[in-house]
């Protein structure tokens, strides 16, 4: 997983602490210079200097290839107008805002918002749990039948394991191709129990790019 | 007619050259205003300047009273957030929103915003964006 960092503060670097611990990749985005300066010593060189919805700089901390945005400032502003041009960019990318003010939550709506936290809820462990809990690779999307096929990886935290794969809700018109076991044989009988590192592959109407991800929440629910 | 406009700057001044001569009523707001800027449209009948130090929390209001709203502060930002805020709450008022970067332009043109940059700032243009 590459995560991209908006923000650097108390809760991101905790953050950045449990990412480690999971083997995630990430860089922090901040204007502060001090600050990364700081947070060199801590984590190494893995921070971007400059506003995080400045496209460019977007572009240099690798949005392109990025999984997850987290937009975690302090203004608002900010974490609104990132999540949009990262969006912008990398239309696959899952955005996780965090909300300072609560007078602001209704604008935070639409295609660009995936996931909202208000800063009253935040911990870093949340942010990590979303993160761990929806580990999808889009592997292949054919515009012909607008269709793409995903993998999702079983994670540790995933509240799949030990269910079949008939016990998973999956967006209408889906089709399971094949399940590959930890042990990377291919399997075909759809009632064996889930494990962690087992890996699902799906072929999912492209209309269902926002469900996808949002099913493995549900599910969790 | 009446506009709002808030921001006070270089670019402001330049868009009042253009419609002091048509609106009757241009109220502009700022966070900070110089005695300079006050003193330059003193004798402007049809220009009232209103400091106000907490423009964001008061955004319902300022809209409520406007016809046409012009966001014009130098933070691309702080207008395009602006901007939202406003939609929220007003889906008829004429929003007219300035973004300098053209990166951020582009995108938020392509979202259907009615933007405007400091490429396309002629007067004629403005006055079909504002819809005179």
């Amino acid at each position: 997983m590459y995560i991209i960092i908006s923000g650097i503060n108390e809760m991101s670097k905790n953050l950045a602490i449990n990412l480690l611990e999971h083997g995630d990749e990430f860089i922090f985005i901040d204007n502060n210079e001090k600050k990364i300066k700081k947070n060199e010593g801590i984590f190494g060189f893995v921070n971007q200097h400059g506003n995080s919805y400045s496209k460019e700089t977007l572009i240099d901390a690798g949005i392109e290839r990025a999984n997850f945005f987290i937009a975690a400032n302090g203004d608002d502003k900010i974490n609104f107008v990132s999540s949009q041009i990262a969006k912008n960019i990398n239309s696959k990318i899952f955005n996780i805002i965090l909300i300072n003010d609560q007078s602001n939550i209704d604008i935070f709506k639409g295609n660009d918002f995936d996931f909202i936290i208000k800063s009253n809820q935040i911990t870093a462990d949340t942010i990590s749990s979303i993160i761990e809990n929806n580990t999808i690779l889009h592997l292949f999307t054919n515009t012909d039948s607008h269709t793409e096929i995903i993998m999702i990886i079983i994670s540790e935290n995933s509240n799949y394991i030990g269910k079949t794969l008939n016990e998973i809700f999956l967006p209408n018109d889906s089709k399971i191709i094949a399940m590959i076991n930890s042990s990377g044989n291919i399997n075909y009988d759809y009632s064996t129990d889930l494990r962690v590192l087992d890996k699902i592959l799906i072929q999912i109407p492209l209309k269902d790019e926002k469900t996808k991800l949002n099913f493995l929440n549900e599910k969790r629910n | 007619m009446k506009i709002t406009i808030i921001g006070i700057n270089e670019i402001t001044e330049h868009v009042i050259r253009y419609i002091e001569d048509i609106y009757e009523n241009i109220v502009i707001y700022d966070i900070q205003i110089s005695a300079d800027l006050k003193n330059k449209y003193k004798s402007k009948n049809n220009i009232t300047i209103i400091e106000h130090n907490d423009i964001e929390k008061d955004l319902l209001s300022i809209s409520e009273k406007a016809e046409r709203l012009l966001i014009l502060t130098k933070d691309d930002v702080k207008n395009i957030f602006f901007y939202y805020k406003i939609r929220n709450f007003n889906d008829d008022l004429k929003l007219l929103v300035f973004i300098n970067d053209f990166s951020l332009y582009e995108i938020y043109f392509e979202k259907q915003i009615n933007v405007i940059n400091q490429i396309d700032l002629e007067k004629e243009n403005l006055l079909t964006r504002l819809n005179v």
